[in-house]
C-alpha cells in the first residue's frame, strides 16, 4: 500500500530530477506522441537508444523500471497477441484454423511491444524523478491556458493536492477498519463472490462516513485561516523555469525532426 | 451557510471522493480470469452520494491523477499508457457514467429502486466506453470487442450496481442526517 502514498517518488539529486515538473511533462507527453511518428526499425532504435539515454541520466537502478512494467505485463501480451494474430499481409507461418501468424503480423507485434515498453518506461522516469506534489504543480501550470475559456484551473489543482493529501489517511482508515471487523470474526478472501463482495459493505460505510466528517472539518478550518477560492494565491513552492528546462525542450524538438526525417527517407518502411 | 464556504466544501469533497477512488480500486477480489477491483464500485458510490455533477468532476480529478502516473488505477498502475492502451476507455467512460448515474437519480428519486436503475446504466455506459476504444486500438470486429469487453463483466458489474445502490443510498441516507452533505447536491432529498 506504501506504492500508493509516495507514489513512485525515488529521491535523488540527477540532472533529470532537478528539471521544472512543467518541462518534464511536456517532454513525456510529446514523446508518446511522436512515438507514432515512428514507421521503420531506424526510428524505433533511435526512440529506443533515447529510452535507454533518459533512463540512466535519472541515475535510477534498471530494477525499477523493470518493476513498472510488470503489472501490466498481462495487458501488454494481451495487446500484442492480439496484434500478432489479427493483422495479415507477407508470408504466412503458421495457419492453423482460425489463427493465422503472418509476417506483418509478427512485425507488428514486435513493434507494438517495443511502444508499449518505452511509453511505460518514459512515464515511469517522470514519476521516479518528480515528487507527486510537483506533478500537481505541472498540471495546474499546464492546464493554466484554459482559464481563458472559464475552466477553474485552480479549483481542479486543489481537489488534485487534496486527492494525495487523503490517500494516506484513507488507506489507514481501510487498514483500521478492516482490523476491526476481523476483530469481530470477519475473514477477508474466503467464501464465494457474492459473500466476498457483501464483506466490502462494511468497510466502505464507516470510510465515508469518516472520510466527510474530516472533509467537514477541513472545510472549516481553510475557511478560518482564511481561504477564499476567488482571489489569487501565493505559493510556498514556487516554479523556476532555468535552461535545463530549455535543453530539454529542445532535445524533443530536435528529436522529433530527426524521426521525422527518418521516416521520409525509410527505406525499410514496412507497410 | 455562505456560497463560498459550500463553493470549498464541494472541492474538498470531489478531492476526497477521489482518493476514495484510488484507495478502492486497489482492492481486489482474486478471480481465475478477471480480477474484480473496487474501481468500477467506487464510481458508482460517488454518483449515487453526491450526484451527476460532483461525481463526474471527482472523476476528472482521478484520471488526471492517474494520467500523470500516480499508481491510482486498479493494481497499482497509472500514466498515460493505460489511458491510451485498449483498457483506458473504461476509465473514460467512468466520468460519463458518473455524470449519467448521478443525474438519472437527480431527476427521479434518491431510493434503491432508481439507484438500482441508475447504477446498471452507469455500468453499461463505462462497459461501452471501454468496448469502443478495445474495439478501436485492436483493431478489432464488433463481434470481437463485445465478446472480449462487455460479456465477461456483466456478472460481476450487477452485483457491484447492486452494493453500490445498497451501500451508496444508506450512506447518503446517513451523511444527510449528519448534515456532512448537503442535499442541494441534488435536487431532490433522499425519500
Amino acid at each position: 500500500m506504501n506504492k500508493l502514498i509516495l507514489g513512485r517518488y525515488f529521491p535523488g539529486e540527477s540532472w533529470l530530477h532537478q528539471i521544472d515538473p512543467r518541462a518534464k511533462l511536456v517532454a513525456a507527453i510529446s514523446f508518446i506522441a511522436i512515438l507514432f511518428i515512428a514507421v521503420n526499425w531506424q526510428g524505433y532504435l533511435l526512440l529506443g537508444l533515447f529510452t535507454i539515454f533518459v533512463m540512466r541520466l535519472s541515475g535510477i537502478s534498471f530494477k525499477m523500471y523493470i518493476r513498472g512494467v510488470r503489472p501490466l505485463i498481462w495487458l501488454i501480451l494481451f495487446t500484442v497477441s492480439l496484434q500478432v494474430l489479427f493483422t495479415a499481409g507477407g508470408t504466412v507461418y503458421v495457419n492453423w484454423g482460425p489463427i493465422t501468424i503472418s509476417e506483418y503480423g509478427l512485425i507488428n507485434g514486435v513493434f507494438i511491444f517495443c511502444r508499449f515498453v518505452m511509453i511505460i518506461f518514459i512515464s515511469t522516469v517522470v514519476t521516479l524523478t518528480t515528487k507527486p506534489i510537483d506533478l500537481t504543480d505541472g498540471i495546474n501550470a499546464l492546464l493554466s491556458p484554459l482559464r481563458l475559456i472559464k475552466v477553474p484551473v485552480d479549483d481542479i489543482s486543489l481537489m488534485l493536492t487534496i486527492a494525495l493529501r487523503f490517500i494516506p489517511n484513507l488507506l489507514d482508515e481501510t487498514q483500521k477498519i478492516m482490523d476491526a471487523q476481523r476483530a469481530r470474526g470477519t475473514t477477508f478472501g474466503e467464501g464465494s463472490l457474492v459473500e466476498q463482495m457483501k464483506k466490502l459493505a462494511p468497510i466502505i460505510m464507516p470510510l465515508f462516513v469518516s472520510s466527510l466528517k474530516r472533509a467537514e472539518d477541513m472545510a472549516d478550518v481553510m475557511e478560518v485561516r482564511g481561504y477564499q477560492s476567488s482571489k489569487p494565491r501565493s505559493s510556498f513552492r514556487k516554479l523556476a523555469w532555468k535552461k535545463r528546462d530549455t535543453v530539454a525542450i529542445v532535445t524533443m524538438v530536435v528529436l522529433t525532426a530527426v524521426l521525422v526525417l527518418l521516416r521520409e527517407l525509410g527505406a525499410y518502411s514496412i507497410y | 451557510m455562505n456560497t463560498s464556504k459550500s463553493k470549498l466544501r464541494a472541492i474538498i469533497i470531489c478531492g476526497i471522493f477521489a482518493a476514495i477512488t484510488a484507495v478502492l480500486a486497489q482492492v481486489e477480489i482474486p478471480l481465475p480470469l478477471i480480477p474484480i477491483s473496487g474501481q468500477t464500485l467506487a464510481v458508482g458510490l460517488a454518483a449515487t452520494i453526491i450526484g451527476s455533477k460532483y461525481s463526474a468532476i471527482a472523476m476528472v480529478c482521478y484520471v488526471l491523477l492517474g494520467a500523470v502516473g500516480l499508481p491510482v488505477f486498479a493494481g497499482f498502475t497509472g500514466g498515460v499508457q493505460i489511458l491510451v492502451g485498449p483498457t483506458g476507455g473504461y476509465i473514460f467512460g467512468f466520468i460519463v457514467a458518473a455524470f449519467v448515474t448521478g443525474y438519472i437519480l437527480e431527476k427521479t428519486k434518491f431510493n434503491m429502486k432508481m439507484a438500482m436503475v441508475a447504477n446498471i446504466v452507469g455500468m453499461i455506459i463505462t462497459l461501452i466506453f471501454g468496448t469502443i476504444q478495445l474495439k478501436i486500438l485492436l483493431d478489432l470486429t464488433w463481434n470481437q470487442a463485445i465478446i472480449s469487453g462487455i460479456y465477461p463483466f456483466i456478472v460481476v458489474g450487477l452485483i457491484k450496481a447492486y452494493l453500490a445502490s445498497w451501500i451508496g443510498i444508506t450512506v447518503r441516507k446517513r451523511l444527510i442526517q449528519a448534515d456532512l452533505i448537503d442535499p442541494r447536491f441534488s435536487n431532490k432529498v433522499a425519500s
